[in-house]
């Protein structure tokens, strides 16, 4: 059990670094980060509400996480965005698009694309393992509180 | 086991910081250059929207200039794109 609650901490612990470094790089560097944008595959279109889209879900997330009672809430979405990431390596790798753009964000733009989907596999696993723990913390508690009122 | 659980998430938070602050550009949005094959020339416009870098190969794409020698900034194939990438280059296929 405190083995389990110690695993618990440390994947959100993880998952934390990861979109609150991610989220905060983004602002701290926000033209580079719109120019990013602009040099990716898809329509310049998007950039006005992805520049504040991305980075935004990434802090709240966070947030989700750090707070026990929105943890399940923020693994949520940790694994959707991290699957959209996924997704979207996945057809660059592919080749899917006319041409390979550059791999953004903090330190991890030095990843090449095979070693970012790779790392957010990482994440995604790291993720569900999250939704599974908090999970069975949470049915457990419920079985606690009922045997309690017995 | 809350004081466990608070030390963690802290670590967490304040590497968070640390990490996005000690990675922040050292140099913000300076000059860039790229090499025509005789010299080093200012690129067009801003990068996205006048010129891409173009990855698929480990070529330098554009470089800056430190004090004393041109160093690379961006890696890909330099390209210069009137009108933005939009028009040139993202058309899905």
């Amino acid at each position: 059990m405190f083995k389990r609650q110690i695993l618990l901490e440390c994947v959100s612990a993880l998952l934390v670094l990861l979109f609150l470094y991610t989220g905060l790089s983004k602002f701290i560097d926000f033209p580079s980060f719109k120019d990013d944008m602009n040099n990716q595959p898809f329509s310049n279109f998007w950039t006005p509400f992805l520049i504040w889209f991305i980075p935004c879900s990434e802090i709240i997330i966070s947030a989700l996480i750090i707070f026990e009672r929105t943890r399940l809430y923020g693994f949520y979405g940790h694994l959707f965005l991290m699957v959209l990431f996924t997704i979207y390596t996945i057809l660059v790798l592919a080749h899917f698009y006319d041409y390979i753009p550059c791999s953004c964000g903090g330190v991890i733009r030095r990843l090449t694309w095979t070693q970012h989907l790779f790392f957010n596999l990482f994440f995604v696993a790291l993720s569900i393992l999250g939704i599974i723990l908090q999970r069975r913390k949470f049915f457990k508690s419920i079985l606690i509180t009922k045997n309690s009122f017995v | 086991m809350k004081r466990i659980k608070l030390l963690i998430m802290s670590v967490a938070i304040l590497s968070s910081f640390a990490a996005a602050y000690a990675t922040r550009p050292k140099v913000w949005s300076p000059q860039e250059y790229y090499w025509n094959g005789a010299a080093y020339v200012m690129v067009n416009g801003t990068w996205g929207q006048g010129f891409g870098c173009i990855s698929g190969n480990a070529t330098s794409c554009t470089y800056i200039w430190d004090g004393s020698s041109y160093v690379q900034y961006r890696s890909g194939t330099y390209q210069v794109i009137p009108g933005g990438l939009t028009k040139e280059l993202k058309t899905v296929k």
